[in-house]
């Protein structure tokens, strides 16, 4: 069968085509494309570049979209784990160890949130710990419990909600010069599901 | 057939072309950028700590921040940070928010330092002029005109809560008399008084507001 199509029709069919794919590739890079410059160790990512005034366009436009003010460059950084250390994603309803050694930084601070970055209300005031309050039980590691539930120890209280873990190093020399996948983060162990 | 692969070809091209007017267009197109967004809290030059209200969820929970917006196209400005303490960390960023500069409280060993934020017409000569004088002073050029700077100070544990916010309160933004043209007579005697050690009351009231509305 031959088809025959005017030219008219050729040339909406080619412009439609564009604004859709043209539109649509710049929303998914956006959202979930490459990121370049990122740095990983494990399963938390950060993106020194993106932090800064020569951000490529689509870490800009995640930026904005976000509405970022206060983004962690040079001498800190931020990384966010989604998933814990097999790949499943961070659940409320689950317990999480987050075990390992100090986070390679001078001061450091880590806070659990929801995928949107939106802090959780939580009833004893704590939305995250310092490098100074963790409390060590006689080793050199880390040891944070990270839970919907009240736990002894370090507990990090969530709510039954998917949720996301934020690890900001200050005073670092990650990024500078040394890379992060080098460096032992902690690692973020699935414990009991409810 | 060449026509239909021709029309796919220039579809391609132009969703390409969409794609980067599409990217482009979103810093211009977004309703408020971080400098904005932050100019609710207050005047330019001058620090505003960001209150409880105000905060963003990218803001660290364990620390207090204060913001100063400025405007190199008015000319230089200073800023004033005392050394030591807990981590603090003081960072300057474009309108989008993007940082170009960043110190933290090590940076600051050596005593009370000022920063002076200038323009690349500025810079040069600040820093020719302020090189003969002892007080500890870093010019920062940057192309930058508007843009903000943040301070945050780190609350490691509740109990320290009073002192980051006492530490917040004692960093101050200035707007910085550039020295005269050194033509313009002797230029010693010309030079803007040094680091403001003996602070006017003027920034002691700034202070007391950051520490106010925090």
């Amino acid at each position: 069968m031959r088809l025959s199509i005017g030219f008219p029709t050729l040339v909406l069919t080619a412009i439609g085509f564009a604004a859709v794919a043209g539109l649509g590739s710049a929303y998914w890079a956006i959202r979930s494309g490459p990121r370049f410059g990122a740095l990983t160790a494990g399963v938390w990512v950060a993106e020194p570049v993106a932090a800064t005034a020569a951000a490529d366009p689509y870490a800009l436009a995640r930026r904005l979209r976000r509405q970022v003010v206060a983004p962690l460059a040079f001498e800190s950084l931020s990384f966010v784990a989604e998933t814990d250390s097999n790949g499943e994603p961070l659940r409320g309803r689950c317990d999480y160890r987050i075990q390992g050694p100090q986070p390679p930084a001078r001061s450091w601070t880590l806070t659990a949130s929801g995928r949107n970055g939106g802090l959780f209300e939580s009833p004893g005031g704590r939305r995250g710990f310092t490098s100074d309050e963790i409390v060590r039980l006689g080793t050199e590691d880390v040891l944070i419990t990270v839970s919907a539930r009240a736990r002894p120890g370090n507990w990090l209280p969530v709510n039954e909600r998917p949720f996301q873990l934020t690890l900001r190093l200050y005073d670092t020399a990650v990024g500078a010069g040394f890379g992060a996948s080098q460096l032992q983060f902690p690692r973020i162990i699935r414990e009991r599901c409810r | 057939m060449i026509r239909y692969w021709s029309t796919a070809l220039v579809g391609l091209a132009l969703a390409g072309i969409i794609h980067i007017v599409a990217l482009q267009l979103i810093p211009l197109l977004t309703p408020q950028l971080a400098r904005q967004r932050l100019a609710a809290l207050g005047g330019e030059v001058q620090f505003h700590s960001i209150g409880p209200e105000a905060r963003t969820p990218d803001l660290d929970p364990a620390f207090r921040y204060a913001v100063c917006l400025f405007d190199l196209g008015k000319g230089p400005v200073a800023f004033d940070v005392a050394p030591g303490g807990n981590y603090w960390g003081l960072s300057f960023h474009d309108r989008r928010g993007g940082v170009f500069y960043a110190i933290n409280n090590r940076s600051t060993e050596l005593g009370r330092i000022t920063l002076i934020l200038a323009s690349p017409q500025e810079a040069p000569r600040l820093s020719r002029m302020l090189e003969e004088r002892s007080s500890p002073h870093v010019v920062v050029e940057t192309p930058v005109q508007r843009g903000y700077a943040m301070m945050k100070v780190m609350v490691p544990s509740p109990s320290l809560t009073a002192a980051a916010i006492e530490r917040l309160g004692r960093a101050h933004c200035r707007s910085f008399e550039p020295p005269p043209s050194p033509d313009a007579g002797d230029p010693n005697r010309n030079l803007p008084p040094p680091a403001p050690i003996p602070r006017p009351v003027r920034e002691r009231q700034t202070s007391g507001n950051a520490r106010g509305s925090s």
